[in-house]
């Protein structure tokens, strides 16, 4: 029923998984698999003690699951198979015992209460097995043959390939209800409901996007962890991406200090970061928990969160090369001429709050956007999309077939009033050249370790220009952004995103 | 003009699952736009365009485009939409940003600019109709921006001229509502469509960080604008007889004014009743951090005018008040004394005359001295001299007047910018400088060689 090539993987992570525990030394075994559904070699261990520290944080905290593969026509019993896993640590599976054909029997009447299937097999399963299991994962025989399709595809699969196959994956399987999982982690849940916001958008074109519009680079990233420490390291080449578990010679617990530098001479990279996996999970199961679409309050209060993991360098994560924007002679010499650039003190307390009520008064509270992105270059019109908000929050992105009116077309003006026609209404329209944005992306996110204040400078000047930015029809914030000289927008604009004092 | 209590009215309401098929539904239930439109005729459509905010400040251009489409299909000639704005923003200015005119110049229809001395009266007589299409919001004053608010102009929040002495407490309210109604008396609106579709609660009728959109999906119509706005009222809860529009025009025995006078046609009234979040009416219970409200009597200008700058200060000086630290707002007539004497703001004028003995305009501090004769004694005495306290008094230079009744409130924004300094208060300094460029757009342009 499964593929092979997924199965094999399956069966070499259940056997690790039971050795370990009979094994003194685990970390020694040096077994190498499959991350599921991926290409992406790692030490078994490695996987063991990853799943063992997400799981229960994404998934579930309890133990004992039971899988059932249902079909997708509607017969007596629609289950095809399943299986119980007994599990001591959550998320860590074992040999599973397979169930008889009719030991469970479900109908598609049964699938409209799933609270009620959940006792019912929970227990018919203690009654046949003495196993009482606290969560029930149904795939619909759709869903396994899709995973089986990827998976067969995964050998000759780029990274990009593979990612977005994945991506659709995820995508369908959530969108048309193939995996079923009670009780519903709040991860499903949340990602049911962003799905729901996607409308036709797939995550995979979204994917696409922005690895296009990223430079090409060569980074690595250590996550630290109080039970794990990897390094992953990822680089975007002309062709494809690469994303491979890297080692250093060095152990563990040598200095970070050495450890950074030795890494990035060792793989030739241009940067590395070490990051704090426990914040990092801690901040995405926030995330998770989040309702969606998500309110302005609760968007304020993650965007809070997120800045403030942003100005703590040297606690939640630090870079080499560090970035020289944290040099003291640098930020002297940039405060001698006026400009307080201290990341360390980015308002995070104050910008999250200050954006939603600047967004909310010049674009309102239920406004329809849409995005074009310009390929100046090719003069076209790449891709674009419709945003719609309701009270501050992002409700709905929808693709809008470019071909029909603005095909080549680059006046707002005349974009404006022909859509505005088709479209029952239409607030604004956003005009962004990708050139723009793969500058901003590189000279700001990814070359921030360098200080290069005149390529910086430039970047902005180039978004003053309507060639590369515009909007029609204009508010209040876009105007003073083109009236003002860039010096006074910089001075206008940094004590709002600087502190002055530290709280 | 004067109806009699024996008249009945019909008063729409509708509600669909769009804006747009609301709209159509109340017109059908109305008896078609043909009703109100004859060949030929020349309508004249008050919208609400208050500041080049985005929606629901000002009437939404789906409903403005649905009914000039109407009108133009009915025969109507020429269609202009006219506004006052509210918060001292030229028409002209807005249009610039928003760009209406180029909106509903394709329609068949243009924004005239109700500006340099050309009212809303004057241009009526050049029309045949006159329709008044108005967004409903919770307003502090009116409980809800009704239609009936729509139709002249409220400028004050940027009125210089009304420095009274003895300003009587109610005289902003009674000469708004007098001007409100006069409209009516000697125009009546032919047909009145108040949009209740999206209502903005919580705080309005600007958008501010407590306001929320709900949506009830049902828009209000008829040819009678105070029936209209009484209905309005009912459906969100509010006793009409407790608004002042609906007392003044009570009093003046213009328009109807009684429920039982007014045939409902459409949804049912009682099961179609939505609840609303009212927007704060005390301002001492608008909570703005590290910012003492007290308030003493307050005439309805400078609470109008204080209702939109607190909300500004709550929505904009997240930061700023943070350095600031304390800071105290003393509104109108004999305000209590406030909690700290630091940086003391006097809303209006009677703020500041009221309090021109209040203890906070001195500063009293003590210190430990020792008088000379007390020195010399301690010399012969070989004692430790004795010392003294005294007490020193200076007036208070804390204080900032914000004058005015009411103060205007885009150079109030001003004075306190001023006042802190630009680094002390980043975000208002940027939100002053936001007012400025959308009132100063058309200038640029003309200078530029553009309008």
């Amino acid at each position: 029923m499964i593929n092979r090539f997924f199965k094999d993987n399956s069966e070499k992570i259940l056997r690790f998984n039971s050795n370990v525990e009979i094994n003194d030394k685990p970390e020694l075994l040096k077994e190498f698999v499959r991350i599921p559904l991926t290409p992406i070699q790692i030490d078994a261990f490695l996987l063991y003690k990853l799943t063992e520290l997400i799981y229960p944080k994404f998934i579930y905290d309890q133990q004992n699951i039971v899988d059932i593969i249902i079909s997708d026509f509607n017969i007596d019993n629609i289950v095809l198979e399943s299986n119980v896993y007994e599990t001591k640590i959550a998320g860590i599976l074992k040999k599973g015992i397979y169930l008889p054909k009719n030991s469970i029997s479900i109908t598609r009447k049964d699938l409209e209460n799933i609270e009620g299937l959940f006792k019912k097999i929970q227990d018919v399963i203690i009654k046949e097995n003495g196993i009482k299991v606290m969560s029930i994962c149904i795939f619909k025989k759709r869903g396994i043959d899709l995973i089986s399709t990827h998976c067969e595809n995964l050998k000759k699969l780029s990274f990009n390939g593979f990612m977005s196959s994945l991506l659709d994956l995820v995508q369908k399987c959530i969108e048309k209800g193939l995996i079923i999982l009670y009780p519903e982690p709040e991860f499903l849940r949340f990602m049911r409901e962003l799905v729901s916001i996607f409308q036709d958008v797939k995550f995979s074109s979204i994917y696409n996007l922005i690895n296009n519009l990223c430079p090409s680079y060569k980074h690595a990233i250590k996550f630290n962890s109080k039970s794990i420490t990897f390094t992953l390291q990822v680089e975007k080449g002309d062709h494809d991406n690469v994303v491979k578990f890297i080692q250093s010679e060095l152990t563990p617990n040598e200095l970070e200090e050495f450890m950074l530098p030795k890494l990035r001479e060792d793989y030739k990279l241009e940067s590395v970061i070490s990051l704090d996996l426990d914040a990092a999970i801690s901040f995405l199961s926030e995330i998770f928990e989040l309702k969606v679409p998500i309110i302005a309050d609760q968007l304020k209060l993650l965007l809070q969160k997120f800045l403030f993991g942003l100005r703590s360098i040297e606690i939640y994560w630090k870079m080499y090369p560090r970035p020289k924007i944290y040099n003291v002679l640098i930020r002297y010499i940039l405060r001698l001429i006026g400009f307080n650039v201290n990341l360390r003190k980015l308002s995070h307390w104050n910008l999250p709050e200050f954006i939603i009520n600047l967004f909310n008064s010049n674009f309102g509270l239920n406004s329809k956007i849409l995005i074009l992105l310009t390929n100046n270059s090719h003069n076209r019109i790449q891709n674009a999309l419709q945003l719609q908000f309701l009270n501050g929050s992002l409700v709905k992105i929808s693709a809008v077939d470019k071909t029909n009116v603005f095909d080549n077309n680059f006046d707002l003006k005349e974009i404006y009033s022909q859509l505005v026609e088709s479209m029952e209404y239409l607030d604004f329209i956003f005009k962004i050249d990708i050139d723009l944005i793969k500058e901003f992306i590189e000279k700001y996110i990814f070359k921030i370790y360098a200080v290069t204040p005149l390529k910086q400078y430039k970047v902005l000047k180039m978004a003053k220009k309507s060639k590369y930015l515009e909007m029609y029809p204009s508010i209040p914030a876009y105007e003073l952004f083109k009236s003002k000289s860039l010096f006074s927008l910089l001075k206008l604009l940094l004590p709002i995103i600087i502190d002055k004092h530290e709280f | 003009m004067k109806k009699q209590e024996t008249d009945v009215v019909n008063v729409a309401i509708a509600k669909a699952d769009t804006p747009i098929n609301t709209y159509n539904m109340i017109i059908t239930l109305l008896g078609e736009m043909e009703h109100y439109v004859s060949k030929n005729d020349r309508i004249l459509i008050k919208i609400n365009l208050n500041t080049p905010n985005g929606f629901p400040v000002n009437t939404s251009l789906v409903l403005i485009k649905s009914i000039i489409k109407s009108c133009k299909k009915a025969g109507a000639s020429e269609i202009s939409l006219v506004s006052y704005s509210n918060m001292g923003v030229k028409i002209r200015n807005i249009d610039n940003l928003l760009k209406i005119n180029e909106i509903v110049n394709p329609l068949g229809a243009q924004l005239q600019f109700l500006e340099d001395g050309l009212e809303l009266l004057d241009l009526l007589q050049n029309y045949d109709k006159f329709f008044v299409i108005n967004q409903v919001n919770v307003d502090p004053l009116f409980d809800f921006t009704l239609s009936m608010m729509n139709s002249t102009k409220i400028n004050t929040l940027n009125s210089q001229d009304l420095m009274r002495q003895d300003l009587e407490s109610e005289f902003y309210m009674k000469e708004m509502v007098s001007k409100l109604l006069s409209l009516y008396e000697q125009r009546k609106p032919d047909l009145t469509i108040n949009d209740l579709y999206h209502v903005m609660e919580g705080a309005g009728p600007n958008i501010y960080k407590d306001s929320k959109l709900i949506e009830t999906k049902m828009m209000v119509g008829g040819t009678d604008s105070i029936a209209v706005d009484l209905i309005t009222l009912e459906l969100l809860n509010i006793d009409p007889l407790g608004n002042s529009l609906i007392l003044g025009a009570r009093e003046k025995n213009i328009g109807i004014t009684n429920i039982n006078n007014i045939n409902i046609i459409g949804e049912d009234l009682e099961k179609s009743k939505v609840n609303i979040n009212y927007c704060k009416k005390n301002l001492e219970d608008i909570t703005i951090h590290n910012c003492n409200i007290k308030t003493g009597s307050t005439c309805s200008g400078c609470y109008h005018v204080a209702y939109h700058l607190l909300n500004i200060m709550r929505t904009y000086m997240t930061k700023d008040l943070k350095y600031v630290a304390a800071q105290s707002v003393l509104i109108g007539k004999n305000p209590p004394e406030p909690d700290f004497k630091k940086d003391v703001v006097l809303f209006g004028n009677c703020a500041i005359k009221s309090t021109k003995n209040s203890s906070f305009r001195t500063i009293i501090t003590s210190k430990e001295v020792i008088p000379l004769t007390n020195k010399i004694k301690s010399i012969f005495n070989k004692k430790e001299p004795i010392k003294k306290l005294k007490t020193f008094e200076k007036a208070n230079k804390q204080i900032l007047n914000l004058p005015g009744c009411p103060p205007n409130l885009n150079s109030s924004i001003n004075l306190i910018s001023n006042y802190h300094g630009k680094q002390q208060v980043p975000n208002l300094y940027l939100y002053h400088n936001l007012i400025e460029t959308y009132n100063s757009i058309n200038n640029k342009k003309a200078n530029k060689g553009g309008i």
